[in-house]
């Protein structure tokens, strides 16, 4: 149910984009109009999202340690899983986000001969960070479009990237992007425990991003002809001087469309699972809070033992022979 | 060894969706709801519940606005909190790393779906178009339905932070069901499992509601207890001013058994070291049950801590084996009732080792006291004593996943006794299994839930004994040496349970000791 909602969904956005794109009088106005809007609810709902995260306060200094403390001088401590100091959080949630550390710890247990054995199963993480670099090269590699002439670096990674077969022109990142959303997918639908926690917003993402990469991947084998035609409205779009009188091919307004749905949806949804990471106070504090006093900006005074309102509390040395 | 009474079919698959209707309040399953005596004690709103198979309260008016008003305002209070609400993507790693779920197979009894039962009222009320398009954005308003729910799978979560060790976005459970208690707390729901030991706490300063002089007689009966077992009379002061240390344990250790024997091996290493300590009747007690509730009631009954260390004008505080307490020392005391100017670095003196982590809190583990001592030589000690035992290591949830207290009381174990394995290492150091009675869920009603949620730790613990003949299991939390050998006699059978510094005192050569014929459980040497 849920499913077919989400398909429901990504093929009406799809649907939208192939009408406005049979209408060629519309192609270049609703390519202006979408670029923008969606850029501006992207930047806007991110700023507000982070501005909520700001705003709230860390009262209590709550790391999960996964290694040993720094205590005695013989016990070799854990830096990276338990670090005790501001630059050894740092590093730590820096392997978060650029090694996602802490999937690499995933395992399976299941029982076998009456007992449960724990099998390692770094599949996940595979998958996960073929994914998300992916997504970075693709990203990087459209940077290109706002560039005249592309720099070097950007050419380099396009020259790496991309290779031929069959004479189609095809890139290696974006098919590995396409190969993981499918995998992604594929787990989320196969495996059960996972199908029964989804929701719409699971199934949706991940459809929502197969078809950005699909039409993103056409585009890229079928119309680099048009190459200099996008290039120039690009770089129009991001002068603010939009080139209204450009040609833009069919495709490329249906890849905008779907990649400005992922824009305006993403800051108010799971995509926005990297604070979860940088700003989570599990992983951004150091495990020194007994050697350092953690400050609870909203700290209060409380009713303790003597001030409580029920029956009197004992005192020290007093013999209390009533219960 | 005992019949298995539950039938359980380890990690089999679900059925169905997650937002399904109504659940069916599974007897022995979970907590029962406080007394008014109890919540009363505190001053704490509270709701009459109605005393049926499906459990209901009689709320105050208005409950709705207390509830949302709470939820707004926790919000901006923890970070931690909006982040979780906001994050979760899914990926369903942490289902099979609860506990719970690998004993019972509810699909809901996992930290996803516990977080979702929040997270559905959060998107309905305070995530953008929530309320207007629920359908797409799976929330769900808030009905006395959803109350019913979260006192029930918050009040079956220990709190014992394994998920988070393993969600690639760093969702912590913990903090969800803490929030979540917090918020049925303001309309009158508690458990009574919590309230009782609180209540008592609030009251006498201890868990057990033990009196000051029932303290000293418990205290003096145990060093009577120790001189018959070595011959060697110690000294156990009680509320002594101008001592250097405060020596804070939990007041299980005194009253209950196999606590007893490691407060026999702490007052034999007391003494041997001859250490200026002393035990206070009012802060006889560092588990927090306040922690299992409310960050309030954790704030109110820690007070008596550092209250009680300046009045006796102590130098620093030293602790026991226990867990939650650790938590709240290490994590939230110094931040909820400090700062604590008036103590100094803890320093042994026999050694010369400063703790400059235990700076600031002045609060120093036992076991890394004694770690750092046998580290240097300083305790002289017989493990042939422990030679009964093959014994394997429990970390204890929070000392592992919150303070990262890994090597110290292993450091102790290797001295003290000669075998000594590990289980898997999918179970031990940051990976540990809970013992099934965390977060305040050491109920009598809810025993089904500990034998299920202490079912893969057992597991484990059966996997040495088969493959090495482990026949002791040792820890260092007062909760585990309550649960563990019940869980252990239903699962696995002819494996005791015991604290570290237990046998660390059977091994422990007191000077002017007699030749010794029993270890500290009063049973003869081999």
């Amino acid at each position: 149910m849920k499913l077919f909602q989400a398909i429901a969904a990504v093929a009406l956005i799809l649907l939208a984009g192939i009408i406005a794109a049979g209408v060629p009088w519309l192609r270049t106005p609703a390519a202006v109009v979408v670029s923008y809007v969606s850029v501006g609810i992207f930047v806007v709902g991110i700023c507000y999202r982070i501005a909520l995260w700001a705003r709230s306060s860390v009262p209590f200094c709550i790391p999960i340690t996964c290694g040993q403390q720094a205590s005695l001088p013989g016990l070799k401590h854990d830096r990276l899983d338990n670090p005790d100091s501001s630059s050894g959080a740092a590093m730590r949630v820096a392997m978060e986000v650029l090694f996602f550390r802490s999937l690499l710890r995933e395992h399976r247990p299941e029982t076998r001969n009456g007992v449960i054995v724990y099998t390692n199963d770094r599949r996940l993480w595979l998958v996960s960070i073929a994914f998300h670099y992916a997504l970075l090269v693709v990203m990087l590699r459209h940077l290109a479009l706002l560039f005249e002439p592309v720099p070097y670096t950007l050419a380099w990674l396009g020259r790496i990237d991309d290779f031929s077969l069959f004479g189609a022109r095809l890139s290696a990142s974006s098919l590995l992007l396409l190969g993981s959303i499918c995998a992604l997918f594929f787990r989320r639908l196969w495996n059960v425990r996972v199908r029964f926690i989804s929701l719409f917003t699971d199934h949706f993402a991940l459809l929502l991003l197969f078809a950005v990469s699909v039409s993103g991947e056409l585009m890229h084998s079928f119309c680099q002809k048009d190459l200099a035609t996008i290039k120039h409205f690009a770089h129009s779009l991001s002068l603010f001087h939009p080139a209204m009188n450009a040609v833009i091919p069919p495709l490329f307004l249906i890849h905008r469309l779907l990649v400005g749905a992922l824009l305006i949806y993403f800051p108010f949804s799971k995509l926005m699972h990297i604070g979860g990471i940088v700003a989570n106070p599990i992983y951004n504090l150091a495990n020194n809070s007994r050697a350092r006093m953690h400050i609870n900006p909203w700290n209060f005074p409380v009713a303790t033992r003597s001030t409580s309102p029920g029956e009197p509390p004992i005192e020290a040395g007093s013999k209390c022979p009533n219960r | 060894m005992p019949e298995p009474l539950i039938q359980i079919e380890p990690l089999s698959s679900p059925r169905g969706g997650c937002q399904g209707k109504d659940i069916n309040y599974h007897d022995g399953m979970f907590c029962h709801p406080a007394s008014a005596a109890d919540v009363q004690q505190l001053g704490l709103p509270y709701s009459p519940a109605i005393d049926s198979p499906e459990l209901d309260w009689e709320l105050p008016p208005g409950w709705e606005q207390t509830i949302l008003r709470g939820m707004k305002e926790r919000l901006e209070k923890y970070r931690s909190f909006r982040l979780f609400m906001d994050s979760c993507v899914r990926c369903g790693v942490c289902m099979d790393k609860c506990p719970i779920y690998i004993g019972s197979s509810n699909p809901k009894n996992t930290p996803v779906l516990r977080g979702e039962l929040m997270r559905a009222v959060y998107r309905y009320y305070f995530a953008p178009g929530g309320r207007h398009f629920p359908r797409t954005t799976r929330g769900k308003p808030l009905r006395k339905e959803t109350l019913r729910q979260w006192f029930y799978y918050f009040y079956q979560c220990t709190e014992c932070r394994r998920c988070a060790v393993y969600c690639p976005v760093g969702i912590d459970t913990a903090e969800i069901t803490m929030i979540g208690r917090e918020l049925l707390g303001l309309v009158g729901i508690h458990a009574g499992s919590v309230m009782k030991p609180a209540a008592n706490s609030c009251r006498t300063g201890n868990n057990l509601g033990k009196n000051p002089d029932e303290i000293k007689q418990a205290l003096d009966s145990a060093a009577e207890e120790l001189e018959e077992i070595t011959g060697v009379r110690v000294e156990v002061p009680v509320d002594r001013k101008g001592a250097e240390i405060l020596f804070l344990t939990p007041s299980a250790d005194l009253f209950c058994a196999p606590h007893r024997y490691t407060l026999l091996g702490y007052l034999a290493l007391f003494h041997q070291i001859g250490l200026d300590y002393t035990f206070s009747t009012i802060a006889a007690e560092g588990s927090n049950p306040g922690l299992y509730s409310s960050h309030e009631l954790a704030k109110r009954l820690g007070a008596p801590i550092y209250e009680e260390a300046r009045r006796l004008g102590v130098q620093w505080i030293l602790g026991g084996e226990c867990g939650h307490m650790w938590r709240t020392i290490h994590q939230y005391l110094l931040t909820m009732n400090g700062p604590a100017g008036f103590l100094r670095t803890p320093e042994s003196v026999l050694t010369g080792t400063r703790f400059e982590h235990a700076s600031a809190a002045g609060a120093l583990h036992i076991c890394e006291l004694t770690a750092d001592l046998l580290h240097h030589g300083k305790l002289p000690l017989d493990a042939s004593r422990n030679n009964r035992w093959t014994v394997t290591y429990h970390d204890s949830c929070h000392p592992a996943r919150s303070m990262g207290m890994l090597e110290e009381p292993r450091t102790i174990l290797r001295h003290a006794v000669q075998r000594f394995v590990e289980m898997p290492a999918n179970t031990i150091r940051e990976n540990t299994l809970c013992c099934g009675a965390g977060g305040g869920l050491d109920a009598e009603e809810n025993f089904e839930y500990r034998m299920r949620c202490g079912y893969p730790r057992a597991m484990a613990v059966k996997t040495v004994k088969q493959e090495h003949g482990v026949n002791l299991l040792a820890c260092i939390c007062a909760t585990d040496k309550v649960s563990l050998p019940v869980l252990l006699d239903y699962w696995v059978g002819g494996v005791a349970v015991a604290g570290v510094h237990e046998l660390l005192g059977n091994a422990l050569i007191l000077r002017g000791e007699k030749l010794r014929a029993t270890d500290l459980r009063g049973q003869p040497l081999l």
